[in-house]
């Protein structure tokens, strides 16, 4: 099968007149929306094939976001990175083939009727970068791509696992909307020492990602951060994490004998 | 990558005194040609202080890619004064940041310039990896998804009818410059807009909407680079010799910059207005 897109008329439509189809997304309508994406001009055939997988939809968000996006990444892994910023793609998907999930996922959200939320987890609601860390969808491919480690070939979703243990939409965000986690090497660095100090025990929080983001944004003012290789990276963020939080280092066992 | 230009140690860069009698001067230029964006570094540095640096191989040239939609981020490296960045399109939308430098490939302790400005005498200077000792001018490569004949208005406004607006509405979170109309209004808009008043409903209907476009890129013109609209007008600014940012700081005033891009929309409105009266008299 090949993937279908809302056609640039067909998404200016649902985004403009949303007040007055909210509706139809408040009653899970799905009658009214295969009707309307069957009507001529709605949808544009891409050149990019795809088989439907099937979402998780356990209980737990936390298991379901991981799960989700290692499915959802590996089902699209051979999506050109320019088309997934295209709103017309990731709208279209939600609207097409994956209603069902959205409805699970922001299940809360539709029973509130919650407006801005619907709004940004079918559309992009919050900027051309934001968005594909916010919307429903989008967001576990870009999480996918961005964490992917080709270098661990038994697990290479190792730091998408750490990713989603907490917070999943907020980390998405607070995370990827620094320019340097582009990088590679930087955002690997980033995730290895919180995963190091996470595994000495100490509880990784929302604040722990600020405090990294926050401390490289201020080192990347005076230098540039992509020389530094991906251990560099890990050793700086530990370092300051330690610092601010108060984290001794570890003192291997072999030394208390 | 947005640099601030005040570095904590003297930066070779033609926006500051930091050296007398150097120079760091820098030629980007970019090419496309079979899905693959070549973007080429010439380097030009007078400075024989960080010339030994390089050959020692403690600095590099490097040039700096960045394109925030698709999140690329990639720095290339070299001791030759000629760079090339090969990147395969698919990995780039939009707007492409470019920044060349000249960067310490290691720690750099004692560093010393006979050309330093009198300011450093008597300070020590260390360079850590990564630190800038010479900034080249950065440069804006834009991609543009269609040919070079689409980039005007007509492809980066469209006008919707709307079930639920009251008035005109303007909403920017978007390739295009989207105009909303209530349904009533829009339905009068596509009797009449292939009609002999088309240019009068232009300025009814356009010509406050590109006001209020400006007018938001004023408050925060960085949250909308990234659209296809606001690129397009970059160019058709860029077109007729004005820069976008002088309407976004008001060097060019909003009603000014609205007028120009509507081509005098009240001269060909009210000549249309003249004609209709004329031909009922």
């Amino acid at each position: 099968m090949k993937i279908k897109f809302l056609s640039e008329d067909a998404l200016q439509d649902l985004r403009v007149n949303f007040e007055t189809y909210k509706e139809h997304y408040y009653r899970r309508d799905d009658a009214w929306f295969d009707a309307y994406l069957s009507q001529e001009g709605r949808l544009l055939e891409s050149k990019i094939e795809f088989e439907k997988p099937e979402l998780h939809r356990g209980e737990d968000y936390l298991v379901s976001d991981y799960e989700n996006v290692k499915i959802v990444y590996e089902s699209l892994k051979e999506l050109p990175v320019s088309l997934a910023t295209q709103e017309k793609l990731w709208s279209g998907l939600a609207h097409v083939y994956f209603r069902d999930y959205i409805y699970y996922r922001i299940a809360k959200d539709i029973e509130k009727k919650n407006d801005t939320r619907i709004k940004s987890a079918m559309f992009f609601e919050n900027g051309a970068k934001r968005s594909l860390f916010v919307h429903a969808l989008a967001r576990l491919w870009w999480v996918g791509y961005m964490t992917y480690d080709e270098n661990k070939q038994e697990n290479p979703y190792w730091l998408i696992e750490f990713f989603c243990s907490a917070d999943f939409s907020a980390r998405c965000v607070v995370f990827f909307s620094s320019n340097f986690t582009s990088n590679r090497a930087i955002t690997k660095g980033i995730l290895r020492a919180l995963i190091g100090l996470r595994d000495e025990g100490v509880a990784i929080k929302r604040a722990h990602f600020v405090e990294s983001t926050k401390f490289l944004n201020i080192s990347g003012g005076a230098m540039v951060l992509d020389l530094l290789e991906e251990d560099e990276v890990k050793e700086m963020v530990e370092k300051r994490v330690r610092k601010v939080f108060g984290i001794q280092n570890n003192i291997p066992f072999s030394l208390l004998l | 990558m947005k640099f601030n230009n005040s570095f904590p140690y003297p930066v070779l860069s033609p926006e500051n005194d930091d050296y007398k009698g150097s120079a760091f001067e820098t030629r980007v230029e970019a090419q496309k040609t079979f899905g693959q964006l070549y973007i080429n570094l010439h380097c030009n540095l007078q400075d024989q202080k960080i010339t030994s640096l390089i050959n020692e191989g403690k600095a590099k040239y490097a040039l700096h890619v960045e394109c925030p939609q698709t999140s690329f981020r990639k720095i290339y490296q070299s001791e030759e004064t000629k760079i090339v960045a090969t990147i395969n399109e698919n990995h780039l939308r939009g707007k492409i940041d470019v920044h060349p430098f000249i960067l310490a490939n290691e720690t750099i302790e004692e560093y010393t310039n006979p050309n330093l400005n009198d300011f450093y005498t008597d300070a020590t200077i260390t360079y850590e990896k990564g630190n800038i000792l010479a900034l080249g001018e950065a440069v804006e490569v834009t991609l543009h998804e269609l040919d070079e004949e689409s980039q005007n208005l007509p492809s980066i406004v469209t006008i919707r009818r709307s079930e639920s607006a009251k008035e005109l509405v303007v909403s920017l979170n978007s390739p295009q410059i989207i105009i909303e109309l209530p349904k009533a209004i829009y339905d009068q808009y596509a009797i009449n807009a292939g009609s002999r008043l088309k240019e009068t409903i232009l300025s009814m209907v356009i010509l406050p909407s590109l006001i209020e476009v400006f007018y938001i890129l004023k408050e925060d013109s960085a949250d909308y680079s990234e659209y296809k609209w606001y690129q397009v007008l970059e160019q058709i600014f860029k077109k007729n010799n004005i820069p976008l940012t002088q309407v976004i700081d008001g060097t060019t005033p909003v009603l000014r910059a609205a007028q120009m891009v509507l081509q005098n929309p009240l001269e060909k409105a009210f000549n249309e207005i003249q004609k209709l009266n004329e031909g009922m008299e």
